[in-house]
């Protein structure tokens, strides 16, 4: 044995505290799964970012002498009907995919979360909420993209606003439960015994406690967001033509599936790349909060 | 007679830790019409010990070993056998009857499975026969509960529901486990009576699975003290309530507050410390360290159940101790 | 039961009440003016009064909603503003069309989601599972239109099997009917299923650990009886409502594989209305969308309330 024991930290308590709130985390990445998912995710938002800077060509250039090329060494993927690079849209369309995904996904917990908190601490405006819960829900995302298109006209705002309002209500439920499972525990009823008001109750002691259940809601509902506005574009409700993304890339390709299926193959494997990332993270995280594996 | 006898019986969970043996090389017989008791602390084996003699242990453990059922060893024959055996020569009452009994299923309808399972009844004959069952057991207005679910009933009404679903086939062999652990002190006495009574009217062995010396006073005919997986004393109720030998069983004595009060909450006088858990068949005396008695001697060897004075009384201790037990309660 | 069931009868009314004042309030927040909008881009400045005063529009908010109610509860939805036609004329061509669609893919997602996902909390920690988990992940991940592209690009393209597009009516040929809606139905299906395979396995090996189940074991059934009479019984209760809340993924996605295999459904007539401006068609299918997912809704409630007796005799909302 060696004689020289590690010194106990000075600032252990806290650092044990804080360990603790990412203890969830930690424990996803010691999982294959949590590992491949985040790097890809991770991997997909910088191509996404970075596309301005690797793309060979610019997204909307065509090329007319250069129609509906097959893959080739000038066009990894091929180009479509217009001449434009494949290759070079998916990585613009990676960059809108990822954006309009974060984006409503961070609405959608900022409008969510302090609803779920309002829900389940304030027992008399519970019912109230979840009737306004319902109401949300009764229109489907897509019927509700539809419904802003309709009355603003279509575009990636309206999507990333339509896809913000349909996952709004998955946070405030999780939120509001982990409220009933936090609200009895004694760490919570000493803070209210203390006086602290119910601002500080629910931003100060619960929220902080329901951090790693959020962290599962967000990384689950942003595989959800990106194929609603795959979607979303895909019947033209979202991003607009002749800007990149990969929705719109799918559904140009729809006329030319017998002569140019590479149009459709490729846009669609980058989806797929994308969300599997963030399912196969979003997995490993839950299976890390509830080992039982009782998944909800 | 024996209708069932036990023979070197081990069952050994693979966790994650690595083995634990449940239980350890446990011999016992039980005779026809008999009621047996295996008592014991909690986590010392009794249960699974039981659930192993069909198959119904969990699937992470193994079992080794002979169970003979009237000269069929129940451990080496098929699984679709053992399908046959069970419910309809031997069943089953467990602990809780609250999680036992499947909540979307009516009473009626979870009794009269095992009659048409077994039996090959109709619907409508079966139905009749649940009604006699429920009314057997002491289920007042037996018919119009037919239709009712677990949850609508009491502890003690699903017990009985548990017990008319167990005796529907007329079984040789009634393994209750923990019967009354799960319910209201005055509801206990009534189902130990049933229980009595079933055993009189039926004539089927039964065997008990309990951790309250008091059930053990009120029902037994035989008792088997377990411990660690072990049977470390055995005899006829009254010969181990007269004469405890084996340390542990005194302390077990000792530790019963009152007859008729169960014992649950109290914790055993005179022995500090749990069960150990063991990783290995046992070469020394298991309950050495908790042992008043205990000498090198018990460290270094295995005490086998030996007879000693008193009709049908072993006990495995190098210790044995014969002084008259001194016990507090006053009748 | 009784009283469960009008409760939450008047809770879907009032969700539902609600979605037309939505849907009512929409229409009126409309840029500009929603006569000019309702008009559309050719609209002369008489059929934008006409229109003015065909809805009301120069009346206060509440009497012109008590006005658009009553035309709603008689079924008058108003006159497409492109055809002319009564918008519930068209509804009630379309809706058969979706939800034929919609049945036939939820009829998919149940059988394969209960079967794969009993399968794989059955054969826990065996390769079954680990294909099931993997093929309901993929399953999550693969957007359903693609899925439906390449299907198209495999069946109809390369293999000549099935037609990539239309739809025939079941009443005049009931084979190409079956022929035109069998990749659609699977594709949206598929999607769907995977969801169900997930709820299933995890509430399936929930049961497979509880007492009763063991107790069923110990009367001596074969291990059919106990895992589908006694495990999947207790398991779908909840996946009764994983399937009720994806039927709202169910009506988005048939809008989608509707326009990927150009079937004349309440999808593809939504769309073309958003892009002909056509508002009152537009208003009346967002109604009957939601109406009928307020109605999916309370119908999950109510099946829920038969398989689970606990709720049933309490008579009252989970």
């Amino acid at each position: 044995m060696s004689l020289t024991t590690p010194v106990p930290s000075v600032h252990a308590p806290r650092s044990a505290k804080r360990s603790a709130r990412w203890r969830v985390l930690r424990k996803a990445l010691r999982t294959p799964s949590g590992i491949v998912g985040l790097t890809v995710a991770i991997g997909m938002v910088a191509l996404g970012l970075l596309a301005p800077v690797i793309a060979p060509y610019p997204a909307e250039a065509t090329d007319f002498g250069a129609l509906l090329q097959p893959p080739s060494a000038a066009h990894l993927l091929g180009t479509d009907e217009l001449g434009r690079d494949q290759f070079s849209r998916v990585l613009y369309g990676i960059g809108a995919s990822v954006q309009i995904g974060l984006l409503s996904v961070l609405i959608a917990a900022i409008v969510g979360v302090p609803l779920g908190l309002v829900a389940g601490y304030f027992r008399r405006l519970d019912s109230v909420i979840a009737r306004l819960l319902d109401v949300m829900l009764a229109f489907p995302n897509l019927i509700l993209a539809v419904g802003l298109a309709a009355i603003l006209g279509a575009s990636a705002m309206n999507a990333t606003i339509a896809l913000a309002v349909g996952a709004v209500p998955g946070f405030a439920r999780i939120i509001r439960g982990e409220v009933f499972r936090l609200r009895g525990l004694d760490f919570v009823s000493s803070a209210v015994a203390a006086g602290a008001g119910d601002g500080r109750v629910m931003f100060g002691h619960i929220l902080p406690n329901a951090s790693s259940a959020l962290l599962v809601q967000i990384t689950v509902s942003i595989p959800h967001a990106v194929l609603g506005e795959a979607a979303l574009s895909f019947l033209g409700l979202g991003i607009r033509p002749p800007a990149p993304s990969l929705g719109t890339m799918l559904s140009n390709a729809q006329p030319f599936l017998q002569t140019a299926p590479w149009m459709a193959i490729f846009p669609g494997l980058v989806i797929i790349a994308i969300t599997l990332a963030f399912n196969l993270f979003g997995d490993a995280l839950r299976d890390a909060l509830d080992p039982k594996g009782r998944r909800r | 007679m024996n209708v069932l006898e036990v023979a070197d019986l081990g069952v050994t969970f693979a966790t994650e830790d690595g083995p634990v043996v449940a239980v350890d090389r446990l011999d016992y017989e039980v005779r026809e019409g008999e009621i047996l008791a295996i008592v014991g602390e909690s986590g010392c084996g009794k249960s699974v010990g039981v659930l192993s003699l069909l198959g119904l242990q969990p699937g992470n453990s193994t079992v080794s070993g002979r169970v003979s059922y009237r000269g069929e060893d129940l451990l080496t024959v098929s699984e679709s056998r053992l399908r046959g055996l069970r419910g309809r020569d031997i069943a089953y009452i467990f602990q809780d009857p609250m999680t036992a009994l499947n909540p979307l299923m009516t009473v009626g309808t979870q009794v009269a499975e095992t009659l048409r399972k077994h039996l090959g009844m109709s619907k409508a004959a079966a139905r009749e026969r649940v009604v006699e069952l429920l009314e057997l057991v002491g289920i007042p207005a037996a018919r119009e509960r037919l239709g009712v679910y677990p949850h609508q009933l009491s502890g003690g009404m699903r017990q009985r529901v548990m017990i008319a679903m167990a005796i529907a086939c007329d079984p040789k062999l009634l393994i209750a486990d923990e019967p009354t652990t799960a319910l209201d002190v005055t509801v206990q006495a009534g189902i130990i009576e049933t229980l009595k009574e079933l055993r009189d009217r039926l004539g089927m062995a039964i065997v008990i699975i309990t951790h309250d010396m008091g059930v053990v006073a009120d029902i037994a005919d035989r008792v088997v003290v377990m411990y660690a997986g072990k049977a470390i004393e055995s005899a006829p109720v009254v010969e181990l309530f007269a004469h405890p030998t084996h340390p542990y069983t005194r302390g077990l004595l000792q530790a019963v507050p009152q007859r008729g009060q169960h014992a649950t909450a109290h914790r055993l006088k005179g022995i500090s410390g749990n069960v150990p858990v063991l990783r290995s068949t046992a070469v020394a005396c298991s309950f050495a360290d908790r042992c008043a008695f205990a000498s090198d001697a018990c460290r270094a060897v295995r005490p086998e159940p030996a007879p000693i004075a008193g009709a049908g009384h072993t006990v495995a201790c190098l210790h044995p101790q014969t002084e008259p037990l001194l016990l507090q309660k006053g009748a | 039961m009784i009283l469960y069931l009008v409760n939450r009868i008047g809770q879907a009314l009032i969700t539902l009440l609600l979605a037309v004042v939505v849907v009512f309030l929409g229409v009126r927040a409309l840029p500009g003016d929603a006569a000019t909008a309702m008009a559309g881009q050719e609209g002369t400045p008489e059929t934008i009064d006409a229109i003015r005063e065909l809805y009301g529009l120069d009346q206060p908010l509440p009497v012109q909603f008590v006005k658009y109610l009553g035309q709603l509860l008689q079924g008058d939805f108003g006159r497409s503003t492109s055809t002319g036609v009564p918008v519930n004329e068209v509804i009630a061509r379309a809706l058969p069309v979706t939800l034929e669609l919609a049945v036939l893919a939820m009829l998919v997602a149940v059988a394969v989601g209960i079967l794969l996902g009993v399968v794989a909390a059955v054969r826990q920690g065996k390769p079954a599972e680990w294909l099931v988990n993997a093929a309901a992940l993929l399953g999550l991940s693969v957007p359903s239109f693609w899925l439906g592209l390449m299907a198209i690009l495999l069946f109809s393209v390369i293999l000549g099997w099935l037609p990539a597009s239309g739809f025939v009516p079941f009443s005049e040929d009931p084979l190409g009917n079956l022929e035109h809606m069998i990749m659609p139905a699977l594709i949206l299906g598929m999607s769907m299923a995977a969801v169900v395979i997930r709820q299933t396995r995890a509430a399936m090996l929930e049961s497979l650990g509880a007492d009763y189940m063991r107790t069923a074991k110990a009367k001596g059934l074969n291990p059919r009886e106990v895992v589908f009479g006694h495990g999947l019984r207790n398991s779908l209760i909840s996946v009764v409502t994983i399937v009720g809340l994806q039927l709202g993924f169910l009506i988005s996605g048939a809008v989608v594989t509707e326009q990927v295999f150009v079937i004349p459904g309440i999808g593809k007539l939504t769309l073309d209305a958003i892009f002909t401006r056509d508002y009152p068609m537009i208003q009346g299918v967002v109604l009957v969308v939601a109406a009928a997912y307020i109605l999916i809704n309370l119908l999950t409630d109510v099946v829920y309330s038969i398989i689970d007796p606990r709720i049933r005799v309490r008579g009252e909302a989970h």
